[in-house]
């Protein structure tokens, strides 16, 4: 039996274009009309109707909603036709979630570690343009020499688990990397794929920055809504009982949860300066705050919920 | 020994976090330069203050490590020996305050993750 269903457009292109792809009958549009007559961005969801009827069904009519709350969180928050979100989506959810509360800490260094690959490709870019404008062949010279030694810090930077969220791939020549050639530079005066780089960096440091913030706001927004849900359905019973709940839970899923995420990364720093002999500073110690912070975010944020809950339980069942 | 309700126990631990979350806050906020300042010895430390800045978030980093270096200096021996000296430069009430921060951090863990397997 055929089935709605969804995907998320990973690069810039025509609604048209999508749906001569998929080979979709008129419902496509209607079903579609988040992404009607304009480009699609990566990360808009993309719904495929179910062929079997020509009328909407649940699931549809579900899909439509979540379909245009994406695309109205991507225009809003601008997160535009470099395709970062979705290049990323998997990281940026676990930091954006309930257990994401924690790794603020980390959150926040990882944040710093992309400023200061962004400052190194800034130092790239700059040295380029100064160079190239002076020509000699000592400058020359100097310009490869002073290259290498930023290339060499960038290396550094991008060593493991360190490149998330850079969108850099550690592999082959970093000038190949960075899509840079002195050649293409000459010709156009710029570096278009580098600056488009460098901008998708500041802004997924930007978001990191803010995360812990959102994963609080996402944890009220959500508490709000059960609570709204139980009240909608008409049972005062039941919606008293969900303000009681969802309070206690986000009291304890929010504390627990950054509580735990601290406890994670002390923990996740000691074992790997033990283990390890990880340095205090650059990738390794990052890779044990990411870890550690994250563990016990999560295990905490869950723990937590559940206290919370059990605690909102008993206040109910003890009010006035 | 008496049976303690479940609930009281849930509201005892997030009590306890809260508790120490805002006395966490509330101490390195008012002592985090002068702890760095006294371990000025340990190179890594004023390395630290750099990197991670004075953002919130940074300053949580930060605290990371001087609990670390004041609670459990021994483990940082394979990046740098840390003397007892530079430990006991720090005055005392700031380091007992740092230990006892570590110490209940410790007890809340174990409290929730007993609370959560045994009673959840």
């Amino acid at each position: 039996m055929s089935r709605a269903y969804s995907f998320i457009n990973d690069k810039m292109q025509g609604d048209n274009t999508i749906k001569s792809r998929l080979g979709a009958s008129n419902k496509f549009d209607t079903l579609n009309i988040h992404i009607r007559n304009r480009v699609v961005m990566p990360g808009e969801m993309v719904i495929v109707p179910d062929s079997s009827t020509p009328s909407c069904t649940l699931e549809e009519a579900e899909f439509m909603r979540m379909a245009q709350h994406v695309s109205h969180q991507i225009s809003h928050n601008s997160l535009g036709s470099d395709g970062l979100a979705v290049k990323h989506y998997d990281v940026l959810q676990r930091m954006l979630g309930h257990a994401s509360l924690g790794i603020g800490a980390v959150s926040g260094s990882w944040s710093n570690h992309l400023t200061a690959i962004e400052k190194t490709l800034d130092d790239i870019q700059k040295l380029h343009k100064l160079s190239l404008t002076r020509g000699t062949p000592i400058a020359r010279q100097e310009f490869i020499n002073q290259r290498q030694v930023l290339f060499a810090r960038l290396d550094e930077q991008l060593k493991g688990v360190a490149r998330w969220g850079s969108g850099l791939q550690n592999r082959g020549s970093i000038k190949k990397m960075l899509g840079i050639s002195t050649k293409s530079y000459l010709h156009t005066g710029e570096m278009r794929d580098y600056a488009r780089r460098m901008e998708g960096i500041a802004r997924t440091a930007k978001l990191l920055k803010h995360g812990t913030a959102v994963g609080i706001g996402l944890n009220v927004m959500a508490s709000g809504l059960e609570v709204k849900e139980a009240c909608s359905v008409g049972r005062e019973e039941k919606c008293e009982r969900a303000a009681y709940v969802e309070t206690a839970k986000l009291v304890g899923g929010v504390g627990a949860g950054y509580y735990g995420g601290k406890f994670g990364a002390v923990g996740g720093s000691a074992i790997c300066a033990v283990v390890f002999g990880v340095p205090t500073l650059g990738w390794g110690a990052l890779a044990c705050g990411i870890v550690g912070g994250a563990a016990g975010a999560s295990l905490g944020g869950k723990a937590g919920e559940a206290s919370g809950a059990f605690l909102g339980e008993m206040l109910y069942e003890w009010r006035p | 020994m008496p049976y303690i309700h479940t609930g009281w126990l849930c509201l005892i631990i997030i009590i306890c976090i809260w508790a120490h979350i805002i006395n966490s806050f509330v101490f390195f906020r008012r002592n985090l330069e002068r702890l760095e300042k006294h371990l000025h010895g340990v190179s890594f430390i004023s390395k630290n203050r750099d990197f991670y800045g004075e953002s919130f978030f940074g300053k949580e980093m930060r605290q990371i490590f001087v609990i670390l270096v004041i609670v459990m200096p021994g483990i940082f021996k394979k990046q740098e020996i840390i003397n007892r000296a530079t430990i006991d430069n720090v005055p005392t009430p700031l380091r007992n305050s740092v230990i006892a921060i570590f110490t209940s951090m410790n007890f809340i863990a174990l409290g929730l993750g007993s609370l959560y397997y045994f009673r959840l």
